[in-house]
């Protein structure tokens, strides 16, 4: 038996309205040498009725039961059978362009990468169909190849490779890099952010990475089900930064480079959780960030060259006071009072009597009078 | 279909014509950016020495480097041009015989991520430092931090918002918005113009303290020309172009609340030239001046005016009776 060139994982919980629409996105992909893996984790509402007749129908595609509801067990225990060149993931109520993986692979053949990725839709099927797409690259970034690790001299640039949002199924993975470096997602129960570890240490250890220009698969925004829209698993992103702790301690050299790009993550995506959690459990969430991101300056991992001015200020507000934040409203550039005139005290003060001499000198006294009185007024006015 | 995909972060925009000795700096720390999401566009306007060659080496050196070749139609339609074929959030001008802080991309774009500004004005250098520079020069490209939530005059009268444009970053929405792009038909001061027709329409202007920009402010020979260049032909453009602006203000609206301003800056801009350079008429100059502003109907501000406009308006009078 010849290897495929990708291995498709599709994990799959009671999915039944969308599971269709999905497989012959799959299996009708341009890209013909491909091996389908739909690990399925105990529906009960038809989804493995539909996957056994697919597997029936086309020799390609195996159906394989995981005997736990976890979306990272899922989809480690297929990674763990796949044995294909590349490695990809299909969320079940997702689908794809019809030559998303032929590009992918294309791609990922002729540069030789570990892993390339590229942008999707999100998409709405109700009220109406609605196909918005999300690209994840310039023309510019997109002619290149990157070791996201080392390939920056910006650091917020480094952030926003890493910020790009965690799709890891728009992606593929070389089943050989994976392999090596033993990557595997969070067995946490349920389908919880467990992209949010992978995605970093994927791009932590990744020496050839591309991205391209194309969107190629529709990401589903209104299912109900899908963990995005349940605001009961609180701390799931917790664990999963607890992850990312645990992997950079095992891993001192990547960790001196990485302290200051998680910091900024992590601040990014506890915002994000809170701005989507009910007002009542807000605050509670606030404190817990609150003490992680102290330790975090304490120890000196936080590093203000990945923030930019205001969110560093926020970043700070938070640790001294989560009330106070959660009242400025989240995040947002008024959220603090950013001072824009650099210069304190004695330095201020005497620019402010140096231009008053200057202006009454220019102007005469009465228009300096008149000036400092309206320019009072406008800072009363703006407070 | 068009290709989905991001802009690049920041353009520049480099509008070129004969500089074969300074482009190939200009290039070297345009592609050595710190920041890698940029796209330089070169506007090659005609060049007769090698420079379009240059161009070209650096084009096949970085896939970044886009070069326009072009027949000469001056340095606006080249900017234009570059405008038009860039496709970046944001863009920086940078004239070909200048050249940039390696870390100048990184600062404007660290700057525009954390306050939601349209104009972004840094600082710069002026190269060489020997001779010593003109006063006005040397402090006229040094910046101090502040931030503007919308437009007020005091921006125009701001170190670095007029008249160097390469001091500027521009958010790609706010010329779009505007609608202004450089006048292909005014060769001296359309940087001035192009800064009068925008800025008042930007939503929030930040000024930086970082020194970002080198300004070659004289090169061989080019010292002696300004020197015996035709200050009466010069000054005359200014007159005129204070006319255009006019009427655009006036059009837009912007007068009513800054008239008196305007005309403050007017007089302030023109002025001091007829009492210090020797010109050759002096009172047709300073009669053509009174006649631009008194036509547009700004005379009524005059009462307006702070002591020193004030007086430099007087002055004027005095010089067009002669």
């Amino acid at each position: 038996m010849t290897t495929p060139k990708v291995s498709i994982i599709m994990p799959s919980l009671n999915v039944g309205p969308y599971i269709e629409e999905c497989m012959d996105s799959v299996i009708r992909q341009t890209l013909t040498d491909i091996e389908v893996i739909c690990v399925d984790a105990g529906s009960t509402d038809g989804t493995v009725e539909i996957l056994n007749r697919y597997a029936e129908q086309d020799p390609r595609v195996r159906v394989v039961h995981s005997d736990r509801k976890s979306y990272g067990y899922q989809v480690n225990l297929g990674f763990s059978m796949a044995q294909g060149e590349y490695l990809g993931i299909v969320e079940t109520d997702d689908f794809a362009e019809p030559s998303m993986f032929e590009k992918l692979y294309a791609a990922a053949k002729a540069d030789d990468l570990d892993v390339c990725k590229a942008g999707f839709y999100f998409y709405w099927s109700k009220p109406e169909v609605k196909d918005e797409p999300s690209p994840i690259a310039s023309e510019i970034t997109a002619s290149r190849v990157f070791c996201p690790l080392t390939d920056f001299q910006v650091p917020l640039e480094q952030v926003d490779f890493f910020n790009i949002k965690p799709s890891i199924w728009s992606a593929i993975y070389r089943r050989s890099f994976i392999e090596e470096h033993q990557i595997r997602l969070n067995e946490t129960p349920g389908a919880s952010f467990q992209d949010t570890a992978f995605n970093f240490k994927v791009w932590a250890l990744a020496q050839r990475v591309r991205l391209l220009t194309d969107c190629v698969l529709h990401y589903r925004q209104d299912n109900e089900q899908s963990s995005v829209n349940n605001p009961g698993k609180m701390y799931c992103l917790c664990d999963e930064y607890e992850e990312i702790d645990r992997f950079l301690d095992a891993n001192p050299v990547l960790k001196g480079r990485l302290e200051g790009v998680k910091v900024r993550l992590k601040y990014d995506a506890y915002i994000w959780n809170c701005n989507r959690l009910e007002e009542s459990l807000r605050l509670d969430f606030l404190k817990r960030a609150s003490e992680e991101f102290r330790r975090e300056l304490d120890k000196g991992y936080a590093d203000r060259n990945y923030f930019i001015t205001y969110k560093w200020k926020c970043f700070l507000l938070i640790i001294q006071d989560p009330e106070k934040f959660k009242e400025k409203g989240l995040d947002g550039i008024w959220a603090v009072d950013i001072d824009f005139d650099e210069d304190t005290g004695f330095i201020r003060l005497w620019k402010k009597i140096n231009g008053g001499i200057y202006c009454i000198r220019d102007h005469g006294f009465s228009y300096t009078v008149k000036l400092g009185l309206d320019k009072l007024k406008e800072k009363r006015n703006r407070e | 279909m068009k290709s989905l995909c991001l802009p690049p972060k920041i353009s520049i925009i480099i509008p070129v014509y004969n500089v074969e000795n300074y482009i190939a700096k200009c290039l070297d720390t345009c592609i050595a950016q710190t920041l890698y999401d940029i796209e330089i566009v070169c506007v090659d306007d005609g060049s007769t020495d090698g420079s379009g060659r240059i161009l070209d080496h650096y084009a096949a050196l970085d896939n970044r480097v886009k070069v326009i070749h072009k027949q000469n139609a001056g340095v606006s339609a080249a900017r234009n041009d570059g405008i038009r074929a860039s496709s970046g959030t944001w863009l920086m001008f940078v004239d070909s015989d200048d050249y940039l802080a390696l870390n100048a991309c990184e600062v404007v774009w660290k700057e525009s991520l954390s306050n939601s500004s349209e104009l972004i004005v840094h600082g710069g250098y002026l190269v060489p430092d020997y001779p010593k520079p003109e006063s006005w020069k040397y402090w006229g490209v040094i910046t101090d931090k502040k931030y503007y939530r919308e437009f007020e005059f005091r921006v125009l009268e701001e170190r670095g918002s007029n008249p160097f444009l390469w001091l500027q970053a521009f958010r790609r929405d706010l010329l779009e918005r505007t609608g202004v792009w450089f006048r292909e038909d005014i060769s001296f001061g359309e940087d001035i113009i192009f800064q009068f027709e925008n800025l008042p329409f930007a939503k929030g202007i930040s000024f930086i303290k970082d020194r970002l920009y080198y300004y070659r402010w004289y090169r061989d020979g080019s010292l002696m020309k300004e020197a015996t260049a035709d200050l009466d032909a010069r000054t005359m453009r200014h007159i005129l172009n204070i006319g255009i602006l006019a009427d655009y203000w006036l059009e837009h609206g912007l007068m009513e609340k800054y008239g008196d301003r305007f005309l403050g800056w007017a007089v302030g801009f023109v002025v001091p030239d007829l009492e210090q350079l020797e010109l050759k008429d002096p009172k047709a100059l300073a009669s053509a001046l009174k006649e631009t502003l008194e036509s547009r109907g700004l005379d009524k501000f005059r009462a307006k005016l702070p002591r020193i406009p004030s007086r430099q308006y007087r002055k004027m009078v005095s010089l067009a009776k002669g």
